[in-house]
């Protein structure tokens, strides 16, 4: 899985949402996402966590995702960490 | 069927505010994940969590494993709910969320 498809497949959250991946390794096979989506709205960061990889399950149980790195924001929290 | 201890789990989580599963015990953690997890617990002011050590039990690992459906440790839980591992538990801080978590 390349960095587009995996960012394809996280959009598939919600239309308006934004992915930034980071290849930890050069392998594709490590990755790190910051993920921001109105699908987050009143959501624990657990649960948040929780969908992103529900829509890797497939790789993940496969080890072609073997290492992911989360962070997961709403619109709303993404914007106030960008005005600090 | 569901695991036979995952009652026990619900049990410990529920009758204590902050839980951490972990490897090792919160003042001698064996596992820098179950370490960092316990400092961000203590930075937010939890000075002695309950704490459940996985390595000295097999089953109640399976167990928790099942309850949560998450495939790693630590595992912190407030308040009966499950909140995270290591990541989650640090990030929430950094955003002040555990704390407001914590202070309700």
């Amino acid at each position: 899985m390349n960095s587009e498809q995996l960012k394809a497949r996280i959009r598939e959250l919600h239309p308006a949402t934004e992915v930034l991946v980071t290849d930890l390794t050069g392998t594709e096979d490590h990755w790190q996402v910051t993920v921001i989506s109105p699908a987050f709205e009143g959501k624990m960061m657990v649960e948040q966590q929780r969908m992103i990889m529900g829509l890797l399950k497939a790789e993940i149980d496969s080890n072609e995702v073997h290492a992911l790195s989360m962070k997961t924001y709403t619109p709303e929290q993404y914007t106030k960490i960008g005005a600090k | 069927m569901a695991h036979p201890l995952v009652p026990e789990v619900e049990k410990l989580v529920k009758a204590n505010d902050v839980v951490i599963y972990m490897k090792g015990s919160p003042e001698f953690p064996m596992c820098g994940f179950s370490a960092r997890a316990v400092s961000v617990l203590k930075a937010a002011g939890i000075e002695k969590p309950v704490g459940f050590d996985v390595l000295s039990d097999d089953d109640m690992w399976t167990a928790l494993e099942e309850y949560t459906q998450w495939p790693t440790v630590p595992q912190v839980f407030i308040k009966g709910k499950f909140i995270g591992g290591c990541d989650i538990v640090t990030e929430m801080f950094e955003r002040g969320e555990l704390q407001e978590m914590l202070k309700n």
